[in-house]
């Protein structure tokens, strides 16, 4: 029930508020707002307030308010920062200006105390001190009346009690209260003491923030009572059946001969004395670990290593003198949570303690996770990592603590379930997924640490295109954007933004930008669609490895982050961009380079790891990929008007069956107008009644059949263009009546498709009815055909297949080997330049065709924005087909690939 | 004035469409003299008199709604609609033509429609230009202040002590056109981990819909890498768990359905004394005084002792929550924008002599049902289930095509075409009348194409038979106004001469 007497007491209040407010400051200055004003200075504490004042407190009101419109003039504190009485009586103008003191301290007051300034007895304050003093009094675990007492400060203000901490027990590390012991927290962070900082204030400005820990004075001793006693700190091992004990991080103490090594402030294990303030070097590996570590993070390997609790030794071990480590390596490893990473450890000879370390902003190292291994077991080690996308240092050490090497995995994202595993799974197969991610991580290693050193990155920015995202995308994460940032690479939205609008629109674009730490001086720029992220391939890569520029390769995951298609465009695809669907997001990721492109280097590899959304995929985005009340045209690029009424089409339409749900479909064409249609049949066939009913009604004067010989489609459809006049310029279009064109778009997408230069052929996705997996109605299948294999034996060949291209890639436009012709279309040139269909080859007419279009210099698209029906059983995809390749020289087959789109799927 | 507000099921009721945004004020309309309540559409029956002068529709996404909203405007009622979730600003895609075309359908008989935020009003606006609209805010549920203070501080201290962080996710877990609910709580489930780095404990409650907890929607929250428990909701459940909870953890993403949603979640988690973690879209801007939006900032305010929702600022809540959705305030606004729809004369419309509805690929038994119930015909189609008891349907046999009518639809046939009627039976079973298409309609292209049907596929089929049925249908009974029940969203009709963008009417 909502208290009706404290609602009518704050609307009393309320009014007499606005009243005051009318009169008191109104009056003097308009543009004074005094609420507002006292908020933002940070003087007034409205908890604190409410504590003090407990009238107020009961009365419900808001402290604010109260402060403004009474609580100062009756000379009530603010906060411990401001006493308004004191001030007032101190300063007599006040008074008289009749503004509110606080008010007149922060516009006025300038120079003036806020509060009785009480020193302490010989003990030298400056006013650096009392503001000091001031913010531990905010502090809520700095208690003054606790520390008062404990110090025997009678009679004291909170001040007094404060400047104190401050300037005596803080430093001989008494606690600020029951709450924070400052000397277990300088204990704990050695950098702290070293800085010579008040522990207390270095807590709230930081320590909270990076994750330190403030240790009440029970903690503190209980800390204290199991340093003494190591009985009590020592930790079995993970397998039950051993029980030798081992030291964890925070339990490692140094003396006998032994220092603390630590980096960056965490105990990592010990190190032996060796003389004079100096240990002994780091075991090799973990030298060269760490060394790697400090250059891919940022780091100076001289402010990581502290030996003695502090002390930096004089030079930093790098060599091992007699130790050589057999400590186990990591043999697996897979993310159980986004951020949780299980590591598989090899059986190792001897017992040893693991500890994972990770970098964080600001270069401080943590320690993310530490378990002990015991001789011949196995053992998984889980790690809560800081960010899952930043390197992780491995130190080994034996049972008692002293370390005996190192390991780096420096991209953890290629473990499985990571975000960049599905590079793994792209490597050329192999059994051992183990050693091909080892020998990925070592390739990217080097060529990181190589470029690093020369500042040679391809890519120095991303651009990120934003349409169809949601912002829950991996690439507006903040461990995504603080890890691109580290390597240099800013973001910044695509200029598609624009056909959005809206504040969805305003927040994608937000959050699409952010600048690195530094810049890399590379100025190549990787254009992604918003679900992908730049592969590890493609941000550690060279200039020279880019130099060709345009676009790249694309790997694809599911929403598990299962690996499951490779797809690489061909570079021709990177001038598509005005034949790319309006709607959908963009297809390929594109690398923009300055310099002149090479174009005599090789494929590019994958630049971007999309997440597919196949789940997305349902009946009615396989039927209309875009939607057809959608006010928008299909393509970037439309016809005109004047182009659409000269254009000319002529459907030779195979009539295998009843063809009159196809001629209705193609009366709804938007381009309709444009079609004259051509039945098909065998030599004795009739043409059904409906169908006859269909041409006569919808197009009475533009129709015609003729009767051709020919066992294939392809031989029917060469005698076809023989027996009717086409003219030069015309488009042809071959469909038969297993085909339904039900989007009325779908015609004039495609000829758009062919108008562009050395087109062969255009087709469209293709979608079957039926009962399919997870109870869709419907299956799609690209009519493009995609090399499948190569065989490069005794008789080289090649297979074809078509694909079911819709789950790998959303509306788009992109080149393919060649189009099955049963709903694609062409012109009248190209068929003339090319001779047509061989009718000597039968079913494999219309792939030779293609194949020969490639040859000469064409190109073939397929476009999944649009979609006909498909009433065919035997599809091409299940019947690959195995095309001789004696035709074609090996540098010819080379080139055939490279102008097309290639799938693969990943396991 | 008596209000009736339309909810599709009694499953719907206790839903947040109609528990929040009616329940909680319908005591105050009735203390304003009004009458107010809540009926499911199936109560709307042709022999049952209609006692409200307004009705609003809520969540009755299908044919049955425009049925009934045909009914209720021929009979002189006020008709509007309440959208609260965005399903009809996404025009790229497919998958929501049928939400677009179910409001462009009601459009024509809407005189008002309500929403929950501003956003969703420009969207409702740009179908239904000619309607008023009103933004109704959730309002919500009555508190005390003084509680909230202190609750809020328990939570707090316990957590300190504790080192532990109580957290609660609640809400609808699934939608099958958007990435929301628990996709959502998985990829911002970082700022939950943030919390374990920070030194704290996290201990998850997830509360959602049974639906939700498919295979997919446990994956996504299993890479979380904090502990957390799966709980069906139910309301008490998540009162218990509000009030448990230190923090209600309400990630937002930046899509137009998740952007156009209302502030009721912050808002039911601040009056349950929860303090809110929202990263992501800044949808609790109004309210951010009282919202986090990175879990470090929620910490430091932890560690610091200076929460956003504690004793000192709830009497600023209670004033921020008076503007935003003050259940006395928002029936106060929402009978002045009633008052004011129910005196503006409505439109004059020609009267409707038969209305019909036909029966696609996925259309509701219901509303086959709702049809025959407020004495409209049921009319099948070459997709529709075959079994059920239809006005009007066409068979084909080797006579030709023959329109069956029953009863019902024999009245409404024009008098010239009744002495050609045969008798004959339904696949049904059902005693009807037949008309032979061939004799009554020589040479239409129903004939041909009806025989031609077997060969085609669903999809291309779709379109010419329900114009070719639609064509029929209006010659053999004049005037007749025809809807479309489909839930499926591929099997669009704005084809043929009419641009993109435009609804084709079957008439």
């Amino acid at each position: 029930m909502y208290d009706q007497a404290n609602r009518t007491r704050s609307q009393t209040f309320t009014k007499r508020l606005a009243r005051f407010r009318r009169k008191m400051f109104h009056r003097q200055d308009p543009s004074i707002d005094a609420a507002l004003l006292i908020r933002e200075s940070g003087l007034f504490d409205a908890d604190w307030y409410l504590e003090t004042y407990a009238d107020v407190a009961a009365a419900g009101l808001d402290p604010l308010d109260h402060f403004v419109a009474y609580g100062g003039f009756e000379g009530r504190k603010a906060s411990p920062r401001f006493d308004s009485r004191w001030y007032m009586n101190t300063y007599p103008d006040v008074r008289a200006s009749r503004l509110h003191p606080l008010v007149h301290y922060l516009k006025h007051g300038q120079g003036r105390a806020p509060i009785k300034r009480v020193g302490l007895k010989g003990v030298k304050t400056s006013e650096e001190d009392f503001g000091l003093a001031a913010e531990l009094l905010t502090s809520p675990l700095f208690d003054a009346g606790w520390y008062a007492r404990e110090h025997g400060l009678v009679n004291q203000s909170p001040t007094a009690a404060a400047l104190h901490y401050l300037l005596v027990g803080a430093p001989a590390g008494d606690a600020a209260g029951p709450k924070f012991d400052t000397a277990a927290y300088l204990r704990a962070y050695g950098d702290v003491k070293d800085a010579g900082m008040n522990a207390l204030l270095h807590f709230h400005r930081y320590g909270a923030g990076e994750g330190r820990r403030a240790f009440t004075i029970q903690d503190a001793l209980q800390d204290r009572l199991s340093f003494s006693d190591r009985r009590d700190r020592v930790v079995r091992p993970s397998a039950a059946s051993v029980s030798t004990p081992w030291r964890q991080s925070r339990s490692l103490r140094g003396g006998q001969g032994m220092a603390i090594a630590r980096f960056g402030g965490v105990a990592v294990g010990l190190l032996r004395d060796v003389y004079d303030d100096q240990t002994e070097p780091l075991p090799e590996s973990l030298a060269r670990s760490l060394r790697q570590f400090c250059m891919v993070c940022g780091l100076e390997s001289q402010e990581v290593v502290r030996a003695r609790s502090g002390r930096a030794p004089r030079r930093v071990p790098t060599a091992s003198p007699a130790r050589n480590s057999d400590d186990p390596r990591v043999v697996d490893g897979w993310f159980v949570g986004d951020s949780l990473l299980r590591l598989r450890f090899e059986r190792s000879a001897q017992p040893v303690v693991v500890r994972l370390l990770q970098a964080t902003k600001g270069g401080r190292l943590h320690l993310v996770g530490e378990a002990a291994l015991v001789e011949g077991e196995q053992h998984l080690v889980d790690a809560l990592l800081w960010n899952p996308l930043e390197p992780i240092l491995i130190v080994y050490a034996d049972l008692g603590g002293r370390l005996s090497g190192g390991g780096l995995a420096a991209f953890p994202s290629l473990f499985r379930n990571g975000l960049h595993h599905a590079e793994v799974a792209a490597t050329e197969i192999d059994d051992d997924i183990t050693r091909r991610r080892e020998r990925l991580h070592d390739t990217l290693l080097r060529q990181w640490l190589a470029n690093r050193e020369r500042d040679d990155f391809a890519i120095g920015r991303l651009e990120i295109d934003t349409l169809s995202a949601c912002g829950a995308e991996h690439i507006f994460s903040a461990p995504v954007q603080e890890w691109l940032g580290r390597l240099g690479v800013g973001l910044r939205p695509t200029e598609r933004q624009s056909l959005s609008d809206g504040e969805d629109a305003d927040y994608l674009t937000s959050i699409s930008q952010s600048a690195p730490e530094v810049s890399r001086s590379a100025e190549g720029v990787l254009v992604l669609a918003a679900d992908s992220l730049p592969t590890l391939q493609a941000l550690f890569a060279a200039r020279a490895d880019y130099r060709r520029g345009g676009t790249g390769a694309l790997l694809l995951s599911d929403a598990a982050g299962a690996p499951r298609w490779s797809v690489s465009f061909p570079l021709s695809a990177a001038g598509l961009s005005d034949l790319q669907p309006v709607a959908a997001p963009l297809i390929m990721p594109t690398l923009r380079l300055s310099s002149a492109p090479n174009t005599a280097a090789a494929r590019l590899g994958p630049l971007a790891v999309r997440t597919a959304s196949i789940s997305r995929l349902t009946d009615a985005r396989s039927i209309y990929p875009v939607a057809p009340d959608s006010n928008e045209p299909v393509l970037y690029r439309t016809l005109s008007d004047r182009r659409k009424a000269k254009a000319r089409v002529v459907a030779l339409v195979d009539c295998q069956r009843g063809g009159a749900a196809l001629v209705e479909a193609l009366a709804r064409q938007t381009m309709a107008a444009a079609l004259r249609i051509v039945i098909v049949c065998g030599v004795g066939q009739m043409l059904d009644a409906a169908t006859q009913e269909a041409l006569k009604r919808l197009f009475p004067d533009s129709h015609q059949v003729v009767g051709v010989q020919g066992r294939t489609f392809g031989a029917r459809m060469r005698a076809a263009v023989q027996a009717v006049s086409v003219g030069r310029n015309d488009t042809l279009l071959f469909c038969c009546t297993d085909i339904n064109p039900h989007d009325p778009r779908t015609l004039e997408t495609l000829y758009i498709l062919t108008t562009e230069k050395n087109v062969a052929t255009a087709g469209c996705a293709h979608v079957r009815e039926g009962s399919f997996r997870d109870g869709r109605r419907v299956e799609n299948q690209s009519a493009g055909i995609f090399p499948q294999r190569i065989a490069l034996d005794a008789c080289p060949s090649l297979t074809f297949a078509e694909m079911q291209t819709a789950e790998a890639l959303p509306p788009a436009t992109y080149p393919v080997a060649g189009n099955t012709m049963k709903f694609a279309l062409t012109t009248m040139k190209v068929w003339d330049k090319l001779g047509g269909f061989d009718p000597k080859l039968g079913d494999d007419s219309e792939l030779d065709f293609c194949l020969r279009a490639l040859k000469a210099g064409y190109t073939h698209l397929c476009t999944s924005s649009v979609a006909v029906t498909n009433t065919q059983r035997a599809t091409f995809a299940s019947t690959a087909k195995r095309h001789s390749t004696q035709a074609f020289n090996l540098e010819e087959l080379a080139r055939l690939v490279d102008q097309t789109t290639l799938f693969r799927a990943l396991v | 004035m008596r209000i009736s507000v339309v909810a599709p099921s009694e499953q719907y009721m206790a839903l947040a469409g109609v528990r929040i945004r009616y329940q909680r004020i319908a005591s105050r309309l009735e203390a304003a003299g009004y009458t107010f309540d809540i009926k499911q559409i199936s109560e709307i029956d042709r022999r049952v008199p209609l006692e409200s002068d307004l009705y609003i529709f809520s969540k009755c996404y299908d044919a049955r709604s425009v049925l009934a909203a045909t009914f209720m405007r021929s009979q002189g009622r006020c008709v509007g609609i309440d959208v609260f979730d965005d399903y009809f600003d996404q025009t790229r895609d497919s998958e929501l033509i049928r939400h677009r075309e179910w409001l462009r359908a009601m459009g024509e008989f809407c005189d008002f429609f309500l929403c929950s935020t501003p956003r969703m009003h420009d969207v409702v606006a740009r179908y239904l230009p000619h309607a008023p609209g009103h933004i109704l805010n959730d309002p919500f549920q009555t508190y005390n202040v003084k509680d909230v203070a202190r609750l809020a501080q328990e939570k707090a201290k316990r957590a300190i002590r504790d080192r532990r962080i109580d957290v609660l996710w609640f809400g609808i877990g699934d939608n099958p056109n958007f990435h929301v609910g628990l996709k959502d709580l998985a990829a911002y489930g970082d700022h939950l981990q943030q919390m374990i780095r920070r030194g704290f404990d996290v201990d998850l409650r997830i509360l959602t819909n049974r639906r939700a907890m498919t295979v997919e929607g446990l994956q996504s929250i299993g890479r979380l890498s904090v502990p957390h428990v799966l709980q069906e909701w139910s309301v008490e459940r998540e009162d218990e768990l509000l009030t448990r909870s230190l923090l209600a953890f309400i990630p937002v993403n930046g899509q137009s359905f998740s952007v156009a949603k209302s502030l009721n979640r912050a808002v039911t988690a601040l009056t349950a004394s929860a303090q809110i973690l929202s990263p992501g879209y800044p949808l609790y801007k109004p309210l951010e005084d009282f919202v986090y939006d990175t879990a470090d900032a929620f910490i430091d305010d932890l560690e610091g002792g200076k929460m956003k929702l504690r004793r000192a600022t709830t009497a600023a809540l209670a004033k921020k929550l008076a503007v935003w959705g003050d259940p006395e305030r928002e029936s106060e606004k929402l009978i002045g924008f009633l008052k004011a729809v129910v005196e503006t004369p409505a439109a004059t419309k020609a009267p409707i002599s038969s209305v019909g509805v036909i029966h696609g690929v996925r259309s509701p038994v219901d509303c086959h049902k709702a049809a025959q119930r407020l004495g409209y015909l049921s009319v099948a189609s070459p997709m529709s289930p075959p079994k059920w008891n239809y006005d009007v349907r066409f068979v084909f046999d080797q006579d030709g095509v023959h329109a069956q009518f029953s009863g019902a639809a024999k009245v409404a046939l024009a008098s010239e075409f009744l002495y050609q009627l045969t008798p004959g039976v339904s696949p049904a079973g059902k005693d009807v009348v037949c008309l032979s298409i061939k004799t009554v309609l020589p040479g239409h292209p129903l004939e041909a194409f009806m025989s031609d049907a077997d060969q085609r596929s669903q999809i291309s089929t779709y379109f010419g038979a329900m114009h070719l049925i639609g064509d029929v249908l209006s010659r053999l009974i004049p005037g007749i106004r025809l809807h479309l029940s489909e839930l499926e969203s591929p099997y669009w009709l704005a084809f043929g001469d009419e641009a993109p963008g435009k609804r084709m009417r079957i008439q």
